[in-house]
């Protein structure tokens, strides 16, 4: 009798202890550290572009009166010139002074691949996809890398802020409208008015690379984070938030890995992770608080974002592991900075130096 | 002198009822007007050429203002450059674009006449333009910025330069006033009218309604009042609408419909009137062989 109890009793914790390991264990958590690559000196870099493209793709980067190209290994970069606006892609590239002029697109070897005579707007490039948007911020045009028109569609109102995925392209308007488009033929696919604010408005918008999620920030009083997924032909409200921000300008929404949204907040950055619907509040640092972002960029395999933060010619870039670990943060201070993410490299450029680096995630 | 009359007040008394507006600058010097056919494409507001401050028209709330032509954020470098939206009564939404920046302000709320500083100097030309349109956020539409604002003298009567009556089948165009005679059948009526105002005479710009009548009949009419979008596509003219795409002809030229001539006789006139309710008539008697 009293050896059924002891075993009894050793029995009972050891199941405790067993149902413990089995439903509330975690996983030790990955080791991440930072691994840089290269930093090229700018000023260094000839101006003729990149001599031969490198064979695994070229970066490009726009600091103050730079621009160019240079091979993701940190080799064969070199300077273009500009004149007036550049807009660029990994692929392209148009210097662009204003609509009445023709212009010539050109791949980062200087090689021109087309001139376009008449121009209907702004161009700009989406996804490497080259667009033009009216000199009053109205109308959308499509054009191919041959300089052929393929569509063109006309928003309601003015437009706010374009978000390209896969196949579908997101745009907002200031009377609080969201349209979701064929990127092929300029279709109308779905629209939608978030309404329940004061004041309609769509601050921002963004599509998920897969093309099944839209995120966007719209309205004034209550602001409102809505994110929409895709449900056969059409979208439905998959997560609704009220903010406590009222912004009246652009703000930052984007998507990662089709699995993260981050969007802009007072002092911070919203995160929601969109399988499990789970927010978080992530705090900037205080010293950073009053910083605004300039850019987010986000790896496409690990959970690494950077976060560039700008105060004039203070900056500071701030990695994040989803959601809300911070790996660090780097000020500097520069003229002209700008972020970029290719795969799973972070890209960072300032006035005279670009630099590579990722962040290796091992136990 | 001949001020804005009774037709405009009727018609911008139906858009927006006991509304007033001032001016957002003090320049007169406007580049392209409302409706303006920019290469087949409608401009939809006021082009100013001024160096003078810019004000708001009324007093309002700041809706949404961008000051960073090259920002990532909207995916698309800003052909409005800087510039700031204030909502007013009546949901109407005055756009103030190409300024030289545009702060971020205390308060939402702005008052009538608020300086919202100058306009930027472009690049290539050096010039200092103001953007300024109108948006009607009820009826989703642009209006045309005169019918609100307060009045300027205007004593000039538009200018009907050319009619082409343009064949059905491809065949040459037929220019009244040049040719007296034309086959029967379908044609496609173009005009080709300017219009200039006293405060500077050098600026062409856009009437505001254009009527043809066959026989004495009205047989077609456009009226250049408001803008606004359906599927995609723009439509101009509040009361019948037509896609700008079918009116605005690339070469300037704007289309007022068919007419389908049969033998005999007809007089075709065609009536022009400004903002100000100056006219002007031109007629032609044809003979239809």
């Amino acid at each position: 009798m009293q050896k059924k109890n002891i075993v009894g009793y050793s029995v009972i914790p050891l199941f405790v202890i067993f149902l413990y390991i089995l439903l509330a264990s975690q996983p030790i958590p990955e080791e991440v550290s930072l691994a840089p690559h290269w930093i090229v000196d700018l000023t260094a870099l000839s101006a003729q572009g990149p001599e031969t493209p490198p064979s695994q793709g070229v970066v490009p980067f726009k600091s103050g009166s730079f621009f160019g190209y240079i091979g993701v290994d940190g080799k064969g970069g070199g300077l273009l010139p500009m004149n007036g606006a550049v807009t660029y892609s990994r692929n392209w590239w148009i210097d662009f002074v204003d609509p009445s002029r023709p212009i010539t697109l050109r791949n980062p070897s200087r090689t021109i691949q087309t001139t376009i005579e008449q121009v209907p707007g702004y161009p700009f490039f989406l996804e490497d996809r080259l667009f033009f948007i009216d000199e009053e911020q109205r109308s959308l045009f499509r054009y191919t890398e041959e300089g052929k028109f393929l569509w063109s569609y006309t928003f309601p109102g003015i437009c706010t802020g374009l978000s390209s995925g896969t196949n579908r392209l997101v745009a907002g308007t200031l009377e609080g409208l969201l349209v979701v488009l064929d990127v092929t033929n300029g279709k109308e696919l779905y629209r939608f008015e978030p309404g329940g604010s004061r004041r309609s408005l769509i601050l921002s918008s963004a599509i998920s690379k897969n093309d099944t999620y839209i995120a966007l920030v719209a309205g004034l009083e209550p602001q409102r984070f809505l994110v929409l997924e895709q449900f056969k032909n059409t979208y439905k409200v998959l997560y609704h938030r009220y903010l406590s921000s009222n912004y009246r300008r652009p703000v930052w929404c984007t998507i990662v890995k089709d699995e993260w949204v981050l969007y802009e907040q007072p002092e911070g950055i919203g995160i929601l992770h969109l399988f499990s619907k789970k927010f978080w509040f992530l705090s900037f640092p205080e010293k950073y608080r009053s910083y605004r972002i300039k850019k987010i960029g986000g790896t496409e395999q690990q959970g690494i974002v950077g976060v560039l933060l700008s105060q004039e010619k203070n900056h500071a870039l701030l990695t994040i592991r989803l959601p809300d670990t911070i790996l660090g943060i780097a000020p500097y201070e520069a003229g002209e900075t700008d972020l970029t993410t290719v795969q799973d490299t972070f890209y960072l450029s300032s006035d005279t130096r670009f630099i590579s680096f990722s962040f290796i995630e091992g136990r | 002198m001949k001020r804005w009359g009774f037709f405009l007040l009727l018609v911008s008394g139906m858009l927006f009822p006991l509304f007033s507006i001032e001016w957002p600058t003090d320049s007169r010097t406007i580049r392209r007007s409302f409706g303006m056919n920019g290469g087949g494409r409608f401009f939809g507001g006021f082009e100013f050429t001024t160096e003078s401050p810019i004000y708001t028209i009324d007093a309002g709330e700041v809706l949404f203002f961008d000051n960073d032509f090259y920002t990532p954020i909207r995916g698309f470098p800003s052909p409005l450059q800087n510039w700031i939206a204030i909502e007013h009564q009546e949901a109407l939404i005055s756009i103030y674009g190409k300024l030289e920046g545009v702060s971020e302000r205390a308060s939402a709320l702005i008052d009538k006449g608020t300086p919202l500083g100058i306009p930027r100097k472009q690049r290539g030309t050096g010039e200092r333009l103001l953007y300024f349109s109108l948006y009607d956020r009820e009826n989703k539409q642009w209006v045309h910025p005169a019918l609100l604002l307060p009045s300027y003298e205007d004593t000039k009567a538009p200018l009907i330069r050319q009619v082409q009556l343009v064949p059905r089948d491809g065949t040459a165009a037929v220019v009244l006033g040049r040719t007296r005679t034309c086959k029967q059948g379908t044609y496609q009526i173009y005009l080709d009218v300017i219009d200039t105002f006293d405060a500077n005479p050098s600026i062409t710009t856009v009437p505001f309604t254009y009527q043809c009548f066959v026989n004495g009949i009205e047989h077609s009419r456009l009226q250049v009042d408001t803008l606004y979008v359906k599927e995609g596509k723009l439509l101009m003219g509040k009361q019948k609408s037509f896609p700008v795409e079918q009116v605005y002809r690339k070469d300037g030229l704007l289309y007022l419909g068919d007419i389908q001539l049969t033998r005999g006789k007809v007089k075709i006139e065609f009536l022009v009137t400004d903002l100000a309710g100056n006219q002007r008539t031109s007629t032609f008697d044809l003979m239809v062989e």
